[in-house]
């Protein structure tokens, strides 16, 4: 379970501190699809940034089982995001030179993930992904919709504990949006990982689990 | 490592254009530093091929050793400890404009590359500069001297002294035009004393002794400073823009757990890759190059100097691509994500 303890954060100093988050509360199991949103400068990508070990919160603690994931060093951050945390972001951010497969094979050998197997799961995920037949295109010869797959793909490809998605389907039409979340519901649910979704589309809503509000830095649920 | 490769391969056309400049820029140094050298070798070969580290001139010479005089008094001193004489004198001749008449008992070293030594009163040795002007068996004819003749019978491997081209008699050979076959100067290995109007010096004050080879040496060796500092900038610039450009590229990286320490690997392999790969090129192309100048074009391909030529372009790199790095390493991820 992953457990947000009043979480602040304010950035500037004295006269110009600007609160963002105030003593935000959540918690999800896993298996779970979680969403939020809330109105632009409510703080929802600052919290995803909080979550997703790219910034320190100003107080408050996150607990993911036992582990304490507040106060750590640069590298610990960056160990986690390599192998604890999956990012889904509003456009696919793909690396322009390298192909579909090894979008993934080139993050699962980050983690230390042998080549060859690497290469098996990263197979497995874009098929299940129905990517197959693109494994050895460049991102720029795919789709919209099939770049934000890999991306996702891309996302799982760690056994993270943590999926954070960032408006995932901002950039896709509704019937494209409602396959992807689908899909990346099932998978939270058959790889037993926690996801923490925003998103403005209250189509997507039905699929979640629960839903919150950010407003004015603090969460409430909706 | 195997991320930057697949870079490379990708932006294939935009690292060949810098590849490209950087080996124009390379191929410069290399040209014109070897032309550098290839005018020094004009001025001092001969220099060079001395028999020995030190040199007794007249203190009046300046340091010009050709126009240096020994009087009988000074060869004693020098016969004594084992220094041998030289002796030369300007011959002004038909055809070419003169060269430098030399004699010497084992004082100046050459190789012959075509022909033989002089044997006779008659013969003469030539620089291989005037391999074009005269062939073997021709007669070169001293203009200020009616009865004064040579017989040429080979070429010598680079042996010039200040853009004159030796030509090598025998004793008998020199008295032609001197009698006495009065000693210039004198070549040796023993650090002695000197009366005061001696002076003993190395080779590379006789080297800048010689007017007109430090005032070609001086602005072509900034030639090739500035060229290194123009390489440094377009290297910086080049990486620079780059890495600007690719900055929501590092952030992606970053948020998916790559550390700093891997990307800034990949730039330097990236770096290096091009850099060492123009470099080459250009030095093997400089190599090519000298194969098919005549030997009459001043161009003298120094190896240590090519080594050190390489090893400052590498690091010039490096010192150029570290201004990325700094970029890099302060990236913030967040920008990736393109959030509030």
């Amino acid at each position: 379970m992953l457990e947000l303890k009043n979480i602040n954060k304010a950035f500037g100093k004295d006269d110009n501190r600007t609160e963002i988050l105030e003593d935000v509360n959540l918690k999800v199991r896993r298996g779970e699809l979680v969403v939020l949103y809330g109105p632009s400068g409510s703080g929802k990508s600052t919290l995803l940034s909080i979550i997703g070990a790219l910034l320190e919160p100003s107080a408050g603690e996150i607990m993911m089982e036992d582990e304490n994931w507040t106060h750590l060093s640069n590298s610990e951050m960056t160990m986690l995001r390599q192998k604890e945390i999956g990012f889904i972001f509003q456009q696919s951010h793909l690396l322009p030179y390298l192909k579909v497969i090894d979008q993934l094979v080139y993050v699962g050998t980050l983690a230390d993930m042998k080549k060859k197997e690497a290469k098996r799961r990263a197979q497995n995920l874009l098929t299940t992904f129905g990517l197959e037949h693109r494994l050895n295109n460049y991102p720029k010869s795919l789709s919209g919709g099939e770049q934000q797959r890999v991306a996702i793909a891309r996302a799982f490809m760690n056994h993270p504990s943590l999926i954070l998605a960032d408006e995932p389907t901002a950039s896709l039409d509704f019937e494209r949006a409602i396959q992807v979340v689908e899909k990346i519901q099932s998978t939270v649910r058959e790889m037993n990982t926690m996801c923490i979704m925003i998103t403005h589309d209250t189509r997507i809503f039905e699929y979640a689990d629960r839903v919150y509000e950010l407003k004015g830095g603090r969460l409430e649920a909706a | 490592m195997n991320i930057a490769f697949k870079e490379l391969k990708y932006y294939k056309f935009k690292y060949l254009l810098i590849g490209l400049i950087l080996f124009l820029l390379a191929f410069l140094v290399m040209f014109v530093s070897s032309l550098a050298q290839g005018l020094g070798k004009d001025n001092i070969s001969m220099i060079e091929n001395l028999n020995g580290d030190h040199i007794l001139v007249h203190e009046e010479a300046d340091n010009q050793i050709n126009q240096s005089v020994l009087e009988d008094k000074d060869t004693k001193l020098a016969e004594d400890n084992g220094y041998h004489f030289v002796s030369m004198k300007m011959l002004r001749i038909q055809e070419a404009s003169a060269i430098q008449l030399l004699y010497s008992d084992d004082a100046v070293n050459y190789l012959v590359v075509e022909g033989h030594e002089p044997k006779s009163d008659n013969e003469i040795l030539l620089d291989e500069t005037l391999s074009k002007t005269y062939a073997i068996g021709d007669t070169i004819q001293a203009r200020d001297y009616d009865d004064v003749a040579y017989e040429v019978s080979g070429f010598v491997e680079k042996s010039m002294y200040a853009h004159t081209s030796i030509g090598f008699v025998t004793k008998e050979g020199y008295k032609k035009v001197d009698e006495n076959v009065t000693p210039t100067f004198a070549v040796g290995d023993k650090k002695i004393e000197t009366p005061k109007h001696i002076d003993r010096i190395t080779k590379q004050d006789a080297m800048n002794g010689i007017p007109s080879f430090q005032a070609e040496q001086l602005p072509l060796n900034l030639m090739v400073v500035f060229l290194f500092v123009i390489s440094a900038i377009v290297i910086s610039a080049f990486f620079y823009v780059i890495t600007i450009q690719k900055t929501k590229e590092y952030g992606i990286l970053k948020a998916i757990g790559t550390t700093s320490g891997k990307m800034i690997t990949s730039i330097i392999v990236v770096v290096m890759t091009i850099v060492i790969l123009s470099t080459v090129i250009a030095i093997g192309l400089t190599f090519v190059i000298g194969q098919f100048l005549p030997v009459t074009m001043p161009f003298f391909i120094n190896e240590n100097l090519v080594l050190l030529l390489f090893g400052s372009f590498v690091g010039v790199s490096l010192i150029g691509a570290l201004l990325s790095v700094f970029k890099v390493i302060r990236i913030d991820p967040l920008s990736a994500i393109g959030g509030e």
